[in-house]
């Protein structure tokens, strides 16, 4: 999109008006999350207001056009609107909706008026200025005709005892709530589909998320540590900061493959990440772990094998796509911008190890005695110190 | 280190590197100057591919060019002989991508590109050649020994087959994987030679036009190497290269002898370290300086990996194609079967490579097969 002489930005939140008392931290993160991201993008100063259940971002330089679509990875951000903001009078609204409709470059041929008078004192109601406006429109621009059921233009207006804002486009923001206001997770990354739309959908709901990587090494390519660390930049591009912890797990895996039956191997590393994630979720302070489950789309995601998995771990595992079917998952990540990295192809470690008839409906007492058995808590500690951390800005970068 | 990659490029001879370094640093001229510094480099250059001439047997009217690899070598010979449509172009995909790729893409302009059978040993089926080759066979291209499989290729027999049934057709000979290594091939009408597999730098080639073969340049400019190769001759490279040459040609009996005891050697311990592995190509129908060996079940990559942790270097195919995955044409050339695509790994020593050093790879292969053989599938 062009920001051609945009320096105020409406940003209408989302959910926060559910939130009660505790709606001024809200605010208060989502708007350290704008901060973050703008410094990063608008080199000039610039400041952020509460305006009536919305922030007024706000600079004496125009913005740039990267900005919107950051922005709109935002948490917590119903939709942000580049407006013009004019002298709360109707003459000025009238001509700031004129030029800003006659800057467009096609030309649109319906539209509708959508009038907010949050400052009640201002003269006329919103029906007023809504005609009002409407009425100039139709006089000034030919071939323009209003259609309140499906207009091309929306113009919107906003009266505030301090400005009136004029905008004629609005840009959807993720929604949800803000980074790092529901609390901490770690997100379990392999390099599918499935585990960066989990993360996406969680980002949504407020987690902070630090990202970890199971890395086997030798027995998968670097190729594929490229493609998780592309991943994670779009992934830290939904959050304020991120981590990736790339934890090296060939020797484990190799160990596991060498000492249980076939049939357990991919549910014995299951257990073994969900172990080393609950570690660095000690270490980092978090409160669950999240994983990209569907349930039964592969052996290892049998509701017998994830109530195993949910019984040695010790925080909750959360799986938002447990009811997705694939399709939806990826056309989901389509939207959300990891489906082409997922589909990048990469080397398995799993599918090397894969045993030919995975176990579905896993025996308890093996399970028991193999773990009693198998100790990896030194590997697992040793794999853990020697992680790769990467960190992540509010773009990714 | 162990490395056992010389097919992709083995180490600069110390005589090389000394050669190298003082044309480097003395003969900074350009062979093309009209004064005495010049004049003295080009003559240099005529003493390096004199050497060439006599290594190759040439005759007066042979054409002796220098390059900067054996791919430009290639190319400037198959897209130089200027073939028209309707001609037939015959070549063996199991080769080298600097033979198969310029043939292809004569088919832009109606050449015929016919693939050449292999038989179950890796070489070309003679008898399925036979029966392709009459008067519109216009160009033939073969590598001497494949990179991948080590297989020697009858080239005599080739040669003399072309005479007899296509007669007016060209034979190109790459030599790359064979100069220096076993016997040199004599029934050709050009060859292309590589620096950097003997143990000169890259950066040097050679192609040997027997006859006065009449081809367009790939390059214009200047006017060096007969018109055929304009750019500023590289001396030094050229040097190193030709000296190279020598001293492996002055080694090869007795290396070739020294490495067909290790290759034997090499094929019976891999042979035993585990059941599923499997050694494609036997002993006689190939170069002992390449060992080609299948490992089912475990992708080549992960083997590699694992090995090159203990710094043993060896290759999964070809090193300009190893980026391809599962189905590879070039393996389905040689025979093998798709599902072992993956399982591919390729051993090439040199004239150097000791015991010692074979040894030590085998004990860390061992080690490898203790620890994940179990991965292995027949």
């Amino acid at each position: 999109m062009t920001m051609e002489n945009y320096n105020t930005i409406l940003l209408n939140v989302d959910e926060l008006w559910l939130k009660g008392k505790n709606r001024p931290l809200y605010y208060k993160a989502a708007k350290r999350h704008v901060k973050e991201v703008v410094k990063l993008l608008h080199t000039a100063p610039f400041q952020i207001k509460n305006d009536n259940q919305r922030l007024v971002l706000s600079s004496q330089e125009n913005f740039c056009g990267e900005l919107i679509p950051a922005l709109q990875r935002i948490p917590g951000l119903f939709s942000i609107a580049p407006v013009r903001p004019v002298a709360a009078n109707l003459e000025d609204i009238c001509r700031a909706a004129i030029s800003e409709t006659e800057a467009l470059v096609t030309r649109p041929t319906s539209f509708k008026v959508f009038t907010k008078r949050i400052d009640k004192r201002f003269p006329h109601d919103s029906m007023e200025v809504s005609r009002q406006v409407g009425g100039a429109l139709l006089e000034k621009i030919e071939q323009l005709r209003v259609d309140v059921h499906h207009p091309e233009l929306k113009v919107q207006i906003k009266i505030t005892p301090e400005w009136a804002y004029v905008g004629i486009r609005e840009f959807k923001g993720v929604g949800g709530l803000p980074f790092a206001m529901t609390g901490n997770l770690v997100t379990l990354l392999s390099g599918g589909f499935d585990s960066p739309v989990a993360s996406y959908q969680m980002a949504k709901r407020g987690c902070r998320q630090s990202f970890v990587f199971f890395y086997a090494y030798p027995f998968v390519g670097e190729d594929v540590k490229e493609k998780i660390i592309k991943m994670s930049r779009v992934l830290a591009s939904y959050q304020r900061e991120s981590k990736l912890y790339v934890i090296p797990f060939g020797e484990i895996q190799k160990a596991i493959a060498k000492t249980c039956r076939e049939e357990y191997r991919t549910i014995l590393f299951r257990k073994l990440m969900v172990d080393a994630a609950n570690l660095l979720a000690d270490k980092i302070g978090a409160d669950a772990l999240l994983s990209g489950d569907a349930l039964g789309q592969v052996s290892s995601q049998t509701i017998g094998n994830i109530s195993l998995i949910d019984q040695i771990s010790k925080r909750p595992v959360f799986r938002p796509l447990l009811g997705n079917n694939k399709a939806e998952i990826i056309a989901l990540s389509r939207r959300i911008g990891t489906h082409d990295i997922s589909v990048i192809p990469h080397d398995d470690a799993c599918s090397l190890f894969a045993p030919k008839h995975p176990i579905i409906k896993p025996d308890k007492n093996y399970w028991d005695l193999y773990n009693k058995q198998n100790q990896f808590c030194d590997a697992l500690s040793d794999a853990l110190s020697n992680a790769e951390v990467f960190s992540f800005n509010a773009l990714g970068k | 280190m162990i490395y056992l990659d010389h097919a992709a490029a083995t180490p600069i001879l110390p005589a090389v590197i000394e050669a190298l370094h003082n044309a480097q640093s003395e003969h900074f001229a350009n062979a093309s100057a009209a004064h005495g510094l010049g004049r003295k480099q080009l003559k240099e250059v005529e003493n390096c591919r004199q050497i060439f001439s006599k290594i190759l047997k040439a005759n007066d009217e042979d054409q002796l060019i220098f390059t900067a690899s054996a791919t430009e070598s290639n190319n400037l010979l198959i897209k130089g002989l200027e073939l028209s449509a309707g001609d037939r172009v015959l070549y063996c995909q199991a080769d080298h991508p600097s033979l198969e790729m310029p043939v292809r893409s004569l088919e832009k302009s109606g050449v015929i590109a016919e693939k050449i059978e292999l038989d179950q040993l890796g070489q070309v089926d003679l008898n399925q050649l036979a029966e392709r080759l009459d008067s519109s066979v216009k160009l033939l291209v073969l590598g001497h020994v494949n990179n991948l499989s080590g297989c020697i290729q009858p080239v005599a027999q080739v040669g003399q087959l072309l005479s007899e049934l296509a007669p007016g057709a060209h034979f190109h000979l790459d030599a790359v994987q064979s100069f220096g290594k076993i016997e040199l091939a004599s029934s050709y009408d050009s060859l292309s030679l590589s620096s950097h597999k003997i143990g000169g730098p890259k950066g040097a080639a050679l192609l040997h036009l027997k006859k006065e073969i009449r081809l367009t340049p790939l390059l214009d400019g200047g006017g060096q190497e007969g018109g055929l190769r304009s750019s500023t001759l590289a001396y030094p490279l050229i040097k190193g290269f030709s000296l190279a040459a020598e001293q492996i040609l002055e080694g090869q009996v007795s290396c070739y002898e020294k490495v067909s005891l290790l290759n034997g050697y090499l094929r019976e311990q891999l042979q035993k370290s585990h059941r599923s592995l499997q050694i494609p190509f036997e002993q006689a129908q190939t170069s002992p300086y390449v060992l080609m060996f299948i490992v089912p079940g475990i992708s080549s990559d992960v083997i590699l990996r694992h090995l090159g942790e203990k710094e043993i270097y060896l290759s999964s195919s070809s090193a300009c194609s190893s980026k391809i995955k599962a189905k590879n044409p070039v393996f389905s050339a040689l025979g093998l079967p798709e599902k072992y695509h993956k399982n591919v790994l390729r051993l090439s020593l040199s004239g150097g490579t000791t015991e010692a050093e074979l040894e030590l790879f085998l004990e860390e292969w061992r080690r490898l097969i203790a620890d994940i053989g179990y991965l292995f599938k027949a």
